[in-house]
């Protein structure tokens, strides 16, 4: 039976419709930005916490923990501007986090004991020099390096390369997947290839009915469409 | 130094499920009762609202309703040989933090403790002999049972609408509900939750190889039900945002819709907010207590003079507070004496998932806290344990709690965790697979326990709580055997794949999450040498202080605690009421 009543995900029209979809709300909210392929490069300036460098980096490295199928590559879904505003806003910023010293090497089942906020870690990790390479390699090549890391192989400066790379891939699902008012999940690209309905909230007449074909236009919690979280207190260079 | 307040009758540490209540029960008593809470004033319409609510990333990952880890937390080690470090950020369990406490972000899976879970030493003793209870384990009876705490059980369930089948209605077995239950006096107040297709699926499975499913009890309620305290709530949507979330619909049965607004206007009730509680502070001759000292919402320090004090905070923050205010003795493991911070548990949990790779959709996004069918054959004592090397059990069950999808990416064991083919796996399991889960006991041993640490100190500069635990070899055993027939279960329910995906890690690791069902550590009994309250929850040496909560589990059961939190909390405040109030003293012997 057919799993899905959207139109097929492969199907050239919807490819089509969604890149461009994508590729006019990236260029209304960024107009800065050049579109190569249907990934967005960012242009100097536009974020609030990276730097040009640190962008380039991520975007590389998001499309290889989920990379453009028949549904977009994490970048091309907003992970970077997600992980972007995430760095400099309050989780970035160390809140919820206990940060008291003395900060000392601790356990696996201790764990995160860094003196970093995510912000913190992000930017000591990402300005490694290994990473110089990484953006320009090939995606086999990228796929080894982000495992040696995984497997806490390779280092980032004073930083495990598996600390990081837990973190990297974690945020990037949450990207993936969040609700679109956090800057990722363009589109509801996420939502819409897991055919998860979103912030939809009353299932009591369809609950119990067996292998029902859901298929309903996935809704967030934003009233409009055009509603955004406000901008973070400080941008960079700031 | 701190500012000396006019005196009150009672004054409540906490405004969770316990606080609210005790609040309630005691100012209806005619005693004026002052609450303070640590965390912000919230209600459910505009705090929880829907789509706001709504957010995976916000209240599920980011933990908007839970206790803030950066001003406090606790100091964790698996071996008392060990250097305890900070829980800088939440993980294996999630304390909560404002009004209702954790009771606003629950499950709502309510649940009674067995009759022998209370009396367990006692109870393998009796039926296997002495020498079967392994010898690290230090459980103990609770000092009160079943039949006492029946009527209170039986009356949170109506607090909170609880939707379920009896199994044993006044000793006649009831078919659709728990064979093992205790007694109960009555029927549950509404009938069980719709069952999607998944847990119909696991029901049916576990039938035919001989179990006896029935409906989990719910505190998503199924229909429009007005509870004892005159509270409204409405039926459950499904909506999927319920764990974790708070409930706008007043569907979840929670302290601020069940308790809080039917108290707010009520001339002997008070509520401070952001307010944290110091230290409860001793008379002179150590007897009794004077009432605490806190510092208010606008920074400044107080002192609330009153007759009772009540600790009704998050179970590990009221040992955590007898610690820090000298009440009761410190338990040492060293040398095995003192009571406070003994005993402390926590709950084996593991699980296993079927996939049907397409051949089904569950659609798991419409799903509820409490929705589930449960298999409770493995619990407890529920089944012959002669011939076994373990004490304890647990309960099997297939839960629809929700679809989101950050959380919910269910892939065989065998695929990589990124990359194309994770995505591919994520999306095609999404929607075909299901979770078996076995929610385990968790006994107590000596070197698993709760002190203040000596290092690290909370924003206020008191030293924080350290937790030193590990699962007991003897909770590793059961939750094999457990498994084991959960995954019998699991291959009876013709998915294509079945694999155990989580056990209880070698060592206990403090950072997935687990459950937030952390017990003990201020523990209920009757000898002052291995309980730290009496069987009223009232401390041994100063009797005007009582104590509520998970903290006073002996061990922990195979269930989730609240439904037993609860039961004790009104088995408390009724000794209050009846014996306490009118001639303040001692309601045991024992003191040493």
């Amino acid at each position: 039976m057919p799993r899905e009543q959207m139109p097929a995900p492969g199907s050239a029209p919807l490819l089509l419709r969604r890149r461009t979809v994508l590729a006019a709300a990236l260029a209304l909210a960024h107009p800065g930005w050049v579109f190569a392929q249907g990934v967005p490069v960012p242009d100097k300036g536009e974020f609030f916490f990276l730097s040009d460098r640190e962008a380039r980096i991520l975007t590389a490295a998001v499309d290889r923990i989920l990379p453009q199928d028949r549904w977009p590559s994490a970048s091309q879904a907003g992970v970077v501007e997600f992980l972007d505003y995430q760095l400099a806003t309050e989780w970035g910023q160390g809140d919820r986090l206990f940060q008291q010293g003395p900060h000392q090497a601790g356990t696996p089942q201790q764990g995160y004991q860094l003196p970093h906020t995510p912000a913190e870690l992000y930017r000591a990790a990402l300005a490694d020099a290994s990473w110089n390479a990484f953006v320009t390699a090939s995606p086999g090549e990228q796929d080894n390096m982000l495992k040696a890391l995984e497997k806490g192989e390779a280092r980032l400066g004073d930083i495990s390369g598996a600390t990081f790379f837990t973190a990297l891939r974690q945020n990037t699902i949450e990207g993936y997947f969040c609700d679109p008012i956090h800057n990722g999940n363009k589109g509801m690209a996420g939502w819409r290839m897991l055919g998860f309905p979103g912030a939809n909230a009353y299932y009591l007449t369809e609950v119990d009915r067996f292998d029902l074909d859901y298929a309903r236009e996935p809704s967030g919690v934003a009233h409009r469409p055009d509603e955004a979280m406000p901008p973070p207190a400080q941008r960079r260079g700031q | 130094m701190a500012i000396r307040l006019p005196r009150t009758d009672v004054v409540i540490v906490g405004g969770g499920w316990t606080g609210l209540t005790a609040a309630y029960e005691l100012a209806h008593a005619g005693r004026r009762c002052v609450v303070l809470e640590r965390g912000q004033f919230r209600h459910t319409v505009p705090d929880l609202q829907s789509p706001a609510m709504h957010d995976e990333l916000k209240y599920a990952l980011r933990y908007a309703l839970m206790m803030d880890t950066a001003r406090n937390t606790l100091t964790f080690r698996n071996r008392p040989e060990e250097i305890a470090l900070p829980m800088r950020r939440l993980g294996s369990f999630l304390p909560g933090e404002g009004l209702g406490g954790a009771g606003v972000h629950w499950n709502g899976q309510l649940w009674r403790p067995l009759p022998s879970d209370l009396r367990i030493r006692s109870h393998y003793t009796d039926k296997y002999g002495a020498a079967f209870i392994p010898e690290e384990l230090s459980i103990q009876d609770w000092g009160v049972t079943y039949e006492e705490l029946e009527p209170h059980f039986d009356f949170f369930e109506k607090i909170c609408g609880t939707a379920g089948k009896a199994g044993n209605l006044r000793g006649q077995k009831q078919e659709g509900g728990n064979p093992f239950e205790g007694q109960r006096s009555d029927e549950y107040p509404n009938e069980p939750m719709k069952q999607p297709l998944a847990t119909t699926l696991f029901g049916e499975a576990a039938a035919r190889e001989g179990f006896n499913p029935f409906p989990m009890p719910s505190a998503n309620v199924t229909k429009t039900y007005t509870n004892p305290y005159g509270a409204v709530l409405h039926p459950c949507t499904y909506c999927g945002y319920c764990e974790r979330f708070g409930c706008g619909y007043y569907a979840k049965a929670d302290p601020i819709i069940c308790v809080y607004d039917r108290l707010k206007g009520h001339e002997n009730f008070t509520l401070r907010t952001q307010s944290t509680v110091m230290r409860v502070n001793k008379a002179p001759d150590g007897k009794s207590a004077t009432g605490v000292t806190y510092i208010g919402d606008d920074g400044r320090e107080y002192e609330q003079p009153a007759d009772m004090v009540l600790l009704c905070a998050y179970g590990l923050w009221n040992v955590h507070l007898l610690l820090l205010s000298g009440l009761g003795q410190p338990y040492d493991p060293a040398t095995n004496e003192g009571v406070v911070g003994r005993n402390y548990a926590y709950q084996t949990m593991a699980s296993t998932r079927v996939f049907f790779n397409g051949k089904h959709r569950f659609n798991p996004f419409m799903g509820a806290g409490a929705l589930g069918m449960v298999a409770d054959d493995f619990n407890g004592d529920n089944f012959d344990h002669a011939s076994l090397d373990f004490v304890g059990g647990g309960y099997i069950a297939v839960t629809q709690t929700n679809g989101r999808p950050v959380e919910t990416t269910p892939i065989p064991s065998n695929t990589p965790t990124w990359g194309a083919a994770f995505k591919n796996a994520a999306r095609e399991h999404y929607n075909s697979t299901l979770t078996i889960t076995m929610h385990g006991s968790s006994m107590t041993r000596r070197a698993n326990y709760l002190d203040l640490d000596p290092t690290y100190t909370d924003d206020l500069g008191r030293p924080l709580l350290r937790l030193t635990f590990d699962f007991p070899d003897n909770d590793r055993r059961m939750s094999r055997h457990v498994t084991a027939q959960a995954l019998r279960i699991g291959r009876a329910m013709g998915g294509s794949l079945v694999e155990q995906s989580e056990r209880a890690s070698d060592p206990y690791s403090i950072v997935p999450y687990q459950t937030t069902h952390n017990t003990g550590g201020a523990v209920i009994g009757t000898d002052p040498k291995t309980s730290a309250v009496n069987r009223f929850g009232q401390l041994w040496d100063q009797h005007n202080v009582f104590v509520f909560g998970a903290c006073l589990f002996p061990q922990n059961i195979g269930y989730n605690p609240t439904g037993s939190v609860m039961g004790l909390a009104y088995w408390t405040l009724a000794a209050i009421k009846s014996q306490y109030l009118a001639n303040p003293r001692p309601l045991m012997g024992g003191s040493p």
